[in-house]
């Protein structure tokens, strides 16, 4: 049953090769919200299916757009 | 003694640059108008361009800043030798009503004769109101273009979910076959 189940699991894939027009920039917050965490962590490759050219990619775009406040670092305390 | 030339730069190249700074939320058009101005300046006398300015407007920040939520974001393209950056980023800290700035080097070999401004500190307007943001625009408008964008995305994972669960159940049927005979 297991070998089954495995099967049928969805395959990840890269968002980033799979569509052009995503385009991996700092500028562009909306993008890279969809790769962090509730608590703002950057989601590792191995749960989101990046490929790891875009993910050294991504990792630098969030760092920056953290530096400039468009992303938090953090989920907001309190 | 100071240095006149940096030796990782080709000879007549200039290095391109993006520019990002924070203003209060409480800065007035006039306000803007007399930081750019003070930054073209600088930015003259060092020999360098300023090639796009942009105002991406008043913008909620992602977490506080000097006890500030919301902020004038400002987007700059600067050509400019290596020692132009030093100099831009000490005004910044000298300005108070800047609250976060940030450099970010985009090529380092760039023809600057090759390059036109598109600026024109002339017909500098500081109003935010008028700020050509669409894209980077926060608000609660962003969530149905994400909305948007997600069922784009799902619509092109269905089909290719679909493709995949075809090609699948071939392989499945291919390999149930032998494992009935030998039942």
């Amino acid at each position: 049953m297991g070998r089954r189940n495995r099967r049928y699991r969805k395959r990840k894939y890269c968002a980033f090769c799979a569509n052009d027009n995503l385009t991996l920039d700092y500028k562009n917050p909306r993008v890279l919200k969809d790769f962090i965490t509730d608590r703002g962590k950057i989601i590792p490759s191995r749960i989101s299916g990046t490929c790891s050219t875009h993910q050294r990619f991504l990792t630098r775009e969030i760092k920056k757009a953290r530096m400039v406040a468009l992303i938090p670092f953090t989920a907001k305390s309190k | 003694m100071p240095i006149t030339k940096s030796y990782r730069d080709e000879i007549g190249k200039e290095r391109e640059y993006e520019f990002i700074m924070i203003l209060k939320p409480d800065c007035t058009s006039a306000d803007i108008k007399i930081i750019v101005q003070r930054m073209h300046d600088l930015i003259e006398r060092k020999n360098g361009k300023i090639l796009k300015f942009e105002k991406w407007g008043k913008r909620k920040l992602a977490y506080e800043i000097k006890r500030n939520s919301e902020g004038i974001y400002l987007y700059l393209r600067i050509l400019g030798l290596f020692d132009l950056i030093p100099e831009v980023e000490k005004l910044m800290r000298m300005i108070e009503k800047v609250i976060r700035y940030m450099t970010i080097k985009i090529d380092d070999t760039v023809d600057p004769d090759a390059r036109s401004s598109e600026f024109d500190i002339e017909t500098l307007d500081g109003n935010i109101e008028e700020a050509d943001v669409d894209e980077l625009e926060i608000s609660e408008e962003d969530g149905e273009v994400v909305i948007k964008e997600v069922t784009e995305e799902e619509t092109e994972e269905d089909s290719e979910e679909k493709s995949d669960s075809e090609t699948k159940s071939d392989a499945t049927e291919t390999e149930e076959k032998p494992e009935d005979t030998k039942e």
